[in-house]
Formats: C-alpha cells, structure tokens, sequence
C-alpha cells in the first residue's frame, strides 16, 4: 500500500468518524467533566457572579441561593449539540476535492495534483474539528429560604480530530473520542445568618464514569490491522463557589461578586483498557494499549481551574427590556501556558431579556465576540450560542470556532 | 424613551455583527517575542500548524539561541522541529522521498531502449545484452527547486541538526550520524533516556530520511552532469536495475565511485526508515521503508561488481 492509499484511507477514516458521530451527544473534550451552558458562551463565557438556574450547577454552586424563581425549574430530558464552523469544510473538502480523487486513484494523481491534495489535508486538519453535544437527563435547581439545592444526571461525548505534522511534512492525525456520564449534586447556603451579610456559599459535587479512545499517529503508521481502544476510568471531583451581593451601591440593580474553584479532584481518572471499539488485531497488543493509556494518562486528567468575576444586573430597561446583565470574568483554567497575557483570560458578557421569554446576549471571550440568544416556554428552553475560544497563547493566534444548540423540556 | 432604546438596541447588534468573527485584541500581541524558549517553542508549532514554517523557523532559531546548553531535553525537541521547519520552508518532505523512490523503482521508466539525447556511441554500466528503457530522473520531480542552492543550504542544516540531536556533538561543524548496527540503536536509546519520546525520534528520523535521500538523489542526477543517461535495465536472469551510460569512458570511471557513495547514503536512509517503523511499532510504516529499500537495491544492483563498458 502506498502512502498516498494510506493517507486517503486515513483521511476517509476520519471523515466517516465525523459524519457517523452526528448522532451523538457531545461537548469539547478535555479534561473537565462539564456541561457547559450557551448562555453562560453566548455572554463570553462570563458567568461566575451572574446567579441564574442556568448557570447554578456547573459554573457557581453559590448561585443557587440566589435563584429569583417562583418554583424549581426541572429539566426532563434534553439535548445539545455543538460544531466547529470547520466542520462544513471538512464535508466540502471530503465531497468535492477527496472523494473525487478517490474515485480517479489517487496513485494516477500528477505531482502537482498530489502536492495540491497534500496541502489541501493539512489546510483541512490545522484547525482542530469538534463536533461535541450533552444528553441531559432529569435534573433540577431549588432553593428554600437560605439554602439551595440541586443535581441531575447528564451524559456527554466528544469527537475531536486534528492533522499534525509528524515530521517531513507526514500528516499525524491526532483523534480523540470522549464520552462522560455524570452524575451531579448541589448545595448553596446564605451565610447572612451566621452575620456574613449577603455571602453566599456552595459547593458540587460530580462524580464521572468517562471512556475515551483516542489514536495519535502518522498516517503511514496507522496499521491495516489497528484496533482502538475504550479506556475506561472513574473521577470524583467538588466545585466550591462564593457570591456576594453588594447591595451599598446608590443605583439601582445588584452588583454581585463571585468566586469559583472547580474540578478540585478527590478521585482523579486512572485509565483502564475497557472493551474494543474496533478489534482488527488477531492477538490483543498489550504493547499497543500501553501506550494509548499512557497518553489518555498524560492528557485527560482533571485539573482544576479558578474564576472569580463580576456581575452588574438590572431589573430592567424599560420598555420590554427586563432583566438586563453585564459580567465578567478572570478565568485561569489549570493547565495554562506560560507568558499567556491577561487578556487572554477575561471573558465579558452582556445579556438582556425581552418580555421575559427571549434573551439576546454578546460577548468577548479571550477577545472572540460571542453572540447568542434563547427562548423560555413554561415547558421547553431554547438556546443557541455562536463564540470562538484561543486554541494558542496569543489573543487572536489559533481561533477556533463553534455554534452550540441546546433544547430543555421539562418545567421552567 | 422607548424607541431611543431600540435603536441602541439595533446600533449594540448591528456593531456585534461587524466584529463577529474576530479576535479584538489582536495586534496588541505579537508572536515570536518571548525570550522564553518553550513559549518560542510552542508559538513555532502553532506557526507550523498554520502553514508558516519561515515565521516557525525564526522562533526555533530564536529559542534554541535562548536555552541553555544544561536543558539537553529541550535542546533537542527545537533542534529536531526546526530541521522539520526548514525542510517544510523548500516543501522538501515524504513526498518528494515517495517520489524519488518511484523513480528509482522504475515508475517513470519509458522510451525505446535509446539514451535520451545521447549518442550511441556509449561506455554503460550494464551488458549491451541487457534489455534498457531509457527515463529521465527528473520527470516526475522539481529538480529546479529540489536542487537549488537553496533547498541545498536546508538539506545541510536540517541533516547537521538531526546529526546533532543522535550524536549529542553540539560544538561541531559537522556532527556525525550514526547509521550503523549497533550505532543507531544506541543513539535512540540514549536519546529515549533524555526523555525524547518515540514521537519526537521518529519525527527526527524521517526528517533525516528525507533530506538525506534527497541529497543522495541530487548527486546521483548531478554526477555524470549532462553526459548521464539513466536506464531501467533487465538482464537475462535476475532482477531489474538501474544503470548509467555515459559518452565516454572517463566520465564514467569518475562516476562511479561518486554514484557509489551516494547509493550508500540511500541504503543509510533506508535503514533509518526501518528504525523508525519499528520505533512507531507498526507494520505499515514498514512499507515506505520496503519501498525505499527497492530503489536502494535497483540502483545498488546496477553499480554492484560493476564496470563501464564500451559498446
């Protein structure tokens, strides 16, 4: 088999992968075992000190002591997807340049078609693709007089792909599926009863069952016979979240502060070879799965992370404008590159309410503008968020960016 | 009051959709200007990753001006990723080895058993026996670009660098790489005991691979200079080869020993291709080496025992 037939067949790999993956569930894979929430990305991302039932279990637990709700929201059962805007490309790449060199043979290509096609796959694979969504099963947020309450049961997946250069100009594909099962437990409490006027506190507690496979390779190593894996692994980790309500400032609207630890680890992921996804392999290679547990050990473990943020929200506008948000966060996730600039962890959001029922919202995250808007029904949540997030050190150095859907039923 | 805060409204919107899609601080910060070599190092791969190996190869040059000596492991991992940046800067990578390799291989092999623009006055390196398709060796490559002073400077440099990272020689001009059994076996090891991963060595290898192919090939096309005409042969018996004639017998004598030595290189390369299958443990990386290691015997075939005959 030539390199070229190994490159095609790799390629065409992937992209099955993709399109057969848009029926899953997904977020963003990485180390955190997160639901993320398109408001909390419509607004940049800046969510820690804006308390909403939106926000109180996966971004700030002390939110829930300040749920300005007259019964508990419930979510029966929902649905979320997010793409990376490259995804389209990669389709357009794989049916109109791909599949039609494929069906001519690649090996009659001409150097200058070859190189083209060559080029044309690291064009394609530079920017990683994701395709990520969440299935979110019974969950709720409440609170009674100074305490909060809340939890859910959520699973997620991810499908992750990018082309790197594994020397000499060969292609590595570097491709990573991820799926969590998660389950989630809330509580928050005002501390204004113990003399602690207007602090509030709370913590979550997730714990994860994850299995992921992944496979880094060249292409040209990428064997006929190569099998991939499920690496199995459990965590246990604790979000700690403290919100204060300033309510000394002579306008009108609340100013809140916030503070959030998350993904503190009590139980980190110990990767375990699980199950086959796909066994081609005649004899199982334990040299092979070794070194996929290795990396899945290197990569995917839970660090945490810190944000503390600001918020200023005002009943209203007037007019139909209601309830009318702007915050930002400092967001300094654990695994941070060096001489990263400050900016590159602020998040600023703004959201306002029509009537009620939709919310518009912007804003910058690491620089990225985000846009975004929902609808509330008193039986289903409709929301969508358009925002880009730096995959480099530098504000504006490697974008990547993503559209997320997200549809709740339930009560609200 | 109302309507003044709708148009806000449209103003706040229609201004949120004139930014979409950018980064709004960008331009307050320019890559390339730490003085921190791994933050260099990671800014290269992301220039790298977006197709601007020169910029990749400024902040390598940069960084590995910037770490000291005593961090060996970072030493290292710079060295070998700029000699894959400055290869990617002429565009000399597997393709062209996969190329070079099928012409050796006789993929471009054509004509009527006459020298292309020779005469038939010739002294070859082959029986007149044998049966002989003519090819030109530069068909299906850009031997402009390949053998251009510059693409010249980057084979050296990226070759010097890869020599420098296995023999760990950093003060000499010319460090040496080992291709030899044990050598290459110990130098990998050693380097897996910095702390290199497979990864990173297998990168390092095929880099070598490539350039040093490449440089193999440019000598042999350059040897005989424009008197060399270049043959798929078949003999009687036995395997296909690759053999030369020239005009006269002089050239071809010079020739010889020169061609000799640069078939040799192939055989390095070959040999390293290899390591780096079995480094990577797979099979299927085996087979550019197989490949390579074809166009090795073609060409080793055709100088083996061999002298030029007049005919």
């Amino acid at each position: 088999m030539t390199f070229y037939v190994r490159l095609r067949r790799a390629l065409f790999g992937v992209v099955l992968l993709l399109v057969t993956a848009s029926a899953a569930t997904a977020q963003v894979p990485g180390t955190r075992t997160f639901v993320p929430s398109p408001q909390a990305l419509g607004m940049g991302d800046a969510a820690a000190a804006y308390p909403t039932a939106r926000t109180a279990l996966f971004y700030n637990p002390a939110h829930l002591t300040r749920l300005k709700v007259t019964r508990a929201p419930v979510t029966m059962l929902g649905f979320s997807a997010s793409l990376s805007n490259n995804l389209s490309e990669q389709l357009d790449f794989y049916n109109n340049r791909l599949q039609p060199a494929i069906e001519a043979g690649i090996d009659n290509l001409d150097e200058e078609a070859t190189q083209a096609l060559y080029d044309d796959v690291f064009k394609m694979g530079r920017a990683p693709t994701v395709l990520s969504g969440e299935l979110l099963l019974p969950s709720f947020v409440m609170n009674r007089g100074s305490y909060g309450f809340g939890g859910g049961l959520f699973a997620h997946t991810a499908w992750t792909y990018n082309v790197e250069d594994a020397g000499a100009g060969v292609p590595a594909v570097d491709f990573t599926s991820l799926a969590d099962f998660m389950a989630v437990a809330s509580f928050g409490t005002d501390f204004s009863r113990f003399g602690f006027k207007s602090l509030s506190a709370g913590v979550t507690t997730k714990y994860a069952q994850r299995f992921l496979t992944l496979k880094v390779k060249p292409v040209d190593a990428i064997d006929e016979d190569e099998s991939f894996y499920v690496l199995g692994a459990s965590a246990a980790v604790a979000d700690v979240g403290l919100l204060y309500e300033a309510n000394f400032l002579p306008v009108p609207g609340k100013l809140y502060l916030g503070v959030v630890w998350s993904d503190m680890a009590f139980k980190d992921f110990d990767y375990k070879f699980t199950a086959y996804w796909e066994q081609r392999e005649e004899v199982q290679d334990d040299d092979a799965i070794a070194a996929e547990v290795a990396l899945a050990q290197e990569r995917y473990q839970i660090n945490s992370s810190f944000r503390a943020g600001v918020s200023y929200v005002l009943p209203g506008l007037g007019g139909a404008f209601k309830e009318t948000a702007i915050a930002l966060d400092y967001v300094r996730h654990g695994v941070t590159l060096p001489d990263q600039p400050l900016l590159s962890h602020l998040s600023l959001g703004f959201q306002t309410t029509l009537g009620n029922v939709f919310a518009v919202r912007a804003g910058l995250n690491q620089g990225y503008t985000t846009a975004g808007a929902g609808i509330q029904l008193p039986f289903a949540r409709l929301d969508y968020a358009f925002f880009g997030s730096e995959q480099g050190r530098l504000p504006g150095q490697s974008a990547s960016w993503h559209h997320r859907l997200q549809l709740s039923l339930g009560s609200f | 009051m109302v309507r003044f805060e709708t148009q806000a409204f449209v103003m706040l919107v229609m201004l949120a959709v004139l930014i979409a899609g950018c980064n709004v601080y960008e331009g307050l910060y320019e890559e390339g200007e730490s003085d921190n070599p791994e933050v260099l190092y990671d800014d290269a791969r992301i220039a790298l990753q977006q197709d601007r190996p020169a910029e990749a190869v400024e902040h390598l040059r940069k960084a590995l001006a910037f770490t000291p000596d005593s961090d060996v492991l970072l030493r290292k991992q710079i060295q070998i990723k700029l000699a894959s940046a400055v290869l990617q800067v002429q565009e000399i990578n597997a393709l062209s080895l996969t190329r070079i390799v099928d012409t050796f291989n006789g993929a471009s092999a054509g004509g009527d058993g006459v020298a292309l623009g020779k005469s038939h006055s010739q002294t070859c390196l082959f029986p007149q026996s044998h049966a002989r398709l003519g090819f030109d060796p530069t068909e299906d490559i850009d031997f402009d670009r390949l053998g251009s002073p510059a693409s010249q400077q980057v084979l050296d440099e990226s070759l010097a660098l890869i020599a420098r990272v296995f023999s760990g020689d950093e003060t000499s001009a010319n460090p040496t790489f080992r291709c030899d059994d044990p050598g290459l076996d110990e130098d990998i090891a050693a380097l897996q005991a910095q702390g290199l991963s497979n990864e990173e060595i297998a990168e390092a290898l095929i880099d070598f691979a490539v350039a040093h192919s490449t440089v193999a090939y440019i000598d042999i096309v350059n040897a005989g200079g424009d008197d060399a005409s270049f043959f798929y042969v078949t003999p009687p018996a036995g395997d296909d080869y690759i053999g030369l004639c020239f005009s006269n017998e002089q050239t071809c004598n010079s020739t010889v020993a020169q061609t000799t030595a640069n078939v040799n290189s192939l055989d390095c390369s070959t040999r390293v291709l290899e390591k780096r299958a079995t480094l990577l443990s797979s099979t299927a990386a085996h087979e550019l080496a197989t490949l390579a290691r074809e166009g090795y015997q073609n060409m080793n075939t055709g100088l083996e025992d061999t002298t030029c005959i007049v005919y």
